[in-house]
């Protein structure tokens, strides 16, 4: 596959796995393009360079979360300007509530999930990329629903 | 949980084969507690897309940034190219040798860049199994946080870490295959091809 029909193919889907991972756009911005330059020197003439994007966007979260650097100054994320600002403040802070949400469930969970929803990779993919059985992705990507669920309940 | 619960899941995710299309709608059509949980998930699920869509408008038409190409990808085409014409002149040369002098060919090497991405780094450096471990300095990679350095590697499987500050060893977040060093870090297994 040519690597900028990747890129474009798949860009969004990385940057929204990242997004929920890490709740804060800038940084997810940075790691998007650190886990395509990465792929791209790496892994160019591969097939399916899909699910490796994938790992090594997740290797970069968790370099980035072990060095804490970035993640300190995490803000919240900026929206497109509308026409009307009401409905901006409102959706910013429906946006808002959902990834602090997503912070507050386990890692396992709040990974799986975050892949799951990227619509990018298949249970199989998200197993081979998070290292358990996929009947362990398709547990862990409900429970993290249900626990998502569970929490938006109760700060609402 | 449920087996019937974990449906829900499957469907959001087009994971759901024929026969469970059918147990997850004969379950919704059944029960209506889970016919609800359903609806609030999807709820839910429209709700984290739209929590990303809003930040990203356009972005799937977005090419691949030209400074990133730039950087590393048509060197790499240049040298897929330049590489096979070496390889050719290398084959050649060492049949050519091989015949006339009936000589063993030298130890081969393999330049291969290292690049780690640190912005906050004032030092890096880097130390593996290809040198005993000897830590040796990298350079920046212009000013946008990169870090670089080119070594000539022998066929073969080599473990190595990169050393930053405070000489805390960091594994290579782009290869996949690590172990523990022993120490409580972790070191990349990086395999270089033998050429041809």
């Amino acid at each position: 596959m040519e690597f900028d029909s990747f890129y474009k193919e798949y860009r969004s889907k990385v940057f929204a796995y990242l997004l929920r991972m890490t709740g804060c756009k800038d940084l997810s911005m940075d790691l998007v393009q650190e886990s395509f330059t990465r792929c791209l020197e790496r892994y160019a003439e591969t097939e399916r360079p899909g699910p490796l994007v994938f790992t090594i966007a997740r290797n970069l979260v968790y370099d980035n979360h072990r060095n804490q650097a970035r993640w300190d100054d995490r803000e919240a994320p900026e929206l497109e300007a509308n026409a009307n600002p009401e409905t901006d403040f409102l959706k910013k802070e429906e946006i808002e509530r959902v990834l602090q949400a997503m912070q507050s469930l386990p890692a396992n969970e709040k990974e799986a999930l975050a892949l799951a929803a990227s619509k990018a990779l298949t249970y199989r993919e998200i197993a081979q990329v998070t290292g358990v059985s996929e009947a362990n992705v398709k547990v862990r990507v409900h429970r993290a629903r249900k626990s998502l669920r569970r929490i938006l309940e109760d700060v609402t | 949980m449920n087996p019937d619960d974990i449906l829900i899941s499957q469907f959001l995710d087009d994971e759901l084969a024929l026969k469970d299309k059918l147990r997850f709608l004969e379950a919704l059509n059944t029960q209506p507690e889970y016919s609800k949980e359903a609806m609030a998930l999807v709820r839910q699920e429209v709700l984290l897309d739209d929590a990303h869509a809003s930040l990203t408008p356009g972005l799937e038409d977005d090419a691949f940034p030209i400074a990133f190409k730039r950087e590393s990808g048509e060197p790499k085409r240049f040298l897929k190219y330049a590489g096979a014409l070496a390889a050719a002149a290398c084959l050649i040369l060492a049949l050519f040798t091989a015949v006339l002098y009936r000589r063993e060919a030298p130890p081969e090497g393999t330049p291969h860049r290292f690049v780690l991405y640190l912005p906050e780094a004032q030092e890096v450096s880097i130390a593996g199994s290809f040198n005993g471990w000897e830590s040796i300095p990298m350079e920046r990679a212009g000013y946008n946080g990169y870090w670089e350095a080119v070594l000539v590697l022998p066929p073969g499987e080599h473990r190595f870490s990169y050393l930053a500050d405070e000489n805390k060893p960091i594994a290579d977040p782009t290869i996949l295959a690590r172990e523990h060093d022993g120490f409580g870090g972790m070191n990349s297994i990086l395999n270089v091809a033998r050429q041809i």
